[in-house]
């Protein structure tokens, strides 16, 4: 048996050998099935399928894994220069996908993670994929089809979530050999959580979402240019998180959702925004493109429901000088909403905060107004995320002279029961 | 129960190897299979645990009682579990992990499991082998048979025990 681990491991050291105590008997490998896969699962999922080489007890354990996650963001950015190897690792990765769902074996699936940069070419092995997470009841769902690189981003005609999923019967829908179709059939009622990122979402997917998984909670959807409307209302929705980023032609947003609690919108140009009926909404944060405009439609929207809030997070865009006006327009809609007393609000966070007086202005209005506030968080870097310009020396004096003007100003009148953040 | 009687009820447990323990009763219902007797009423007696040693028992005992003095402060229990399982050996955790599980009792099940998990992160297989004393029993062209079927996984896997 020695020989043949040495044979297997020929990297290891004598010395090493030395310092670690051998079992007389594999007590490990006689723990029952159910015990052996809860300690699998605490492993990433690619060391839990390695288990299977550490002999033919082992050789199923990991099959009953009951969340799968692929993610191969990590293994292909070390040969990311070369594009060839990069295309043929992404086929590798597809295969492996194709081969784990193949022999796995749980009845039911936890969590099914997929992530990494494919394009529409791989849209029918994604669909396989989705089908036999669905057979298998997938409560959490992640497609995050992204390029951390830039570069592959611009290139990628990104993959359309198959919605033919949702609207055709199972029985047609699974024509394919795929063991996942084993008469189980489909049941859509146990997603709860759905977040797909850089994956075609359309205007009909997203009905179809909201419509077909009625125990879904929880809602992302990140980079896609082709929804343009999004209407997530209904008086049994189960939704209580919905984030929505890098839409950009996201035009129209409706949300009436009598469970929400959280909502995020980011880098979406919404024109139309409507928010009602959300009696249990106590988080909003909204990142604005470059104009603000974003900030101000929020802020017009939230007459009904912005006393409730205890978590309101807006960032403004950026400032640069040839840009200053718009912040202002936000912070004016702002003062006005907080000028009433805020029974819920305890955090307040301010981003790129430049010290100008309709800024400290708001300020002083939110430590009035804001009744329970526990946490001011300000973020005075004010260089705009929109130029790479190369690190300035200056810049550091710059931020640190608005710290300083801001601790003579605002932290002298601050109350001490209030937590001051200044990242 | 406890509560209503003002005296703390004390329950008696009895390992396989007819070792007798006694145990508040608060804190022996942390497992739910004593729980389910309690309150089925068979917990009059003495509770025999045929599935758990002495010196195990004697081990998870302690456990429950540690982990039920400390008020609900999920930071200070996990703390004091992972003290209470740092000096454990793997011999220890398999007993405590089969216990745990016949004892139905989530906390410490997950603990233990993560303790396991813990020890095998970012190992090599020959290394996993050695320290579990797992037996390989595949042929040479076997293993490499199970190499190949997920040989993307085994590329992208990088253990830090061997350099």
């Amino acid at each position: 048996m020695a020989g043949k681990r040495d044979k297997i491991d020929p990297g290891f050291q004598a010395k090493k050998r030395a310092k670690i105590t051998y079992n007389d008997k594999d007590r490990i490998s006689h723990l029952a099935d159910d015990i052996l896969v809860m300690i699998l699962s605490l492993l990433s999922f690619k060391e839990a399928v390695c288990t299977s080489v550490l002999s033919s007890r082992w050789i199923h354990v990991w099959k009953q894994i009951p969340s799968l996650t692929f993610d191969a963001h990590v293994s292909l950015k070390r040969v990311a220069r070369g594009f060839d190897i990069s295309t043929i690792k992404r086929q590798k990765y597809v295969k492996w996908v194709n081969s784990v769902i193949q022999s796995h074996e749980a009845a039911a699936l936890k969590e099914f993670r997929i992530c990494l940069n494919l394009s529409n070419l791989a849209r029918k092995a994604i669909t396989r994929w989705l089908k036999f997470a669905f057979a298998r009841r997938v409560q959490v769902l992640e497609l995050d089809l992204s390029a951390k690189e830039v570069f592959f981003r611009r290139q990628f005609s990104h993959c359309a979530f198959p919605e033919e999923l949702l609207t055709q019967s199972w029985g047609e829908a699974s024509s394919s050999s795929k063991p996942s179709s084993d008469g189980s059939g489909v049941d859509f009622n146990f997603l709860k959580v759905l977040s797909l990122k850089y994956v075609v979402v359309t205007c009909e997917a997203f009905k179809l979402f909201i419509r077909n998984f009625p125990k879904l909670e929880r809602l992302v959807v990140e980079g896609t240019h082709d929804l343009l409307k999004v209407e997530a209302c209904g008086p049994s929705l189960a939704l209580k998180h919905l984030e929505l980023s890098c839409c950009e032609n996201l035009k129209t947003v409706k949300v009436s959702a009598p469970n929400l609690t959280t909502l995020i919108l980011a880098k979406v140009g919404v024109e139309n925004l409507s928010i009602e009926n959300v009696p249990k909404l106590v988080e909003v944060s909204a990142d604005s493109r470059g104009d603000g405009v974003l900030a101000e439609k929020i802020l017009s929207a939230s007459s009904s429901w912005i006393s409730q809030l205890e978590i309101f997070s807006l960032k403004l865009s950026a400032k640069t000088t040839l840009m200053w006006w718009s912040p202002y327009c936000v912070r004016r809609v702002l003062k006005s909403s907080v000028k009433f007393p805020h029974e819920h609000l305890k955090v307040f966070k301010f981003y790129r905060y430049f010290g100008r007086p309709d800024e400290v202005e708001l300020l002083e209005s939110v430590l009035e107004n804001c009744i329970v506030l526990e946490k001011l968080v300000i973020d005075p870097d004010y260089r705009s995320p929109y130029f790479v310009a190369p690190q300035n020396p200056d810049d550091e004096n710059e931020k640190q002279a608005v710290v300083d003007a801001f601790k003579l100003g605002i932290q002298s009148q601050l109350p001490q029961h209030i937590e001051l953040v200044i990242l | 129960m406890a509560a209503e009687t003002g005296t703390p009820t004390t329950l008696t447990l009895k390992s396989n190897d007819d070792e007798l323990f006694s145990v508040a009763e608060s804190a022996a219902i942390l497992s739910v299979t004593i729980r389910n007797m309690v309150e089925d009423g068979c917990a009059g007696g003495v509770i025999p645990l045929d599935n758990v040693d002495g010196k195990t028992l004697a081990s998870v005992i302690t456990y429950m009682n540690g982990i039920s003095a400390i008020p609900a402060d999920e930071e200070k229990k996990k703390s004091y579990r992972d003290k209470f399982l740092s000096d454990k050996d793997f011999e220890t955790l398999a007993d405590m992990v089969l216990a745990a599980n016949y004892l139905n009792m989530s906390c410490l099940m997950d603990a233990v499991s993560a303790k396991i998990a813990q020890v095998m992160e970012k190992k090599s297989v020959g290394w996993v082998r050695r320290k579990f004393g797992i037996e390989n029993d595949y042929t040479p062209e076997e293993e490499a048979a199970v190499k190949e079927e997920h040989k993307w996984t085994f590329e992208g896997v990088e253990t830090d025990d061997d350099n």
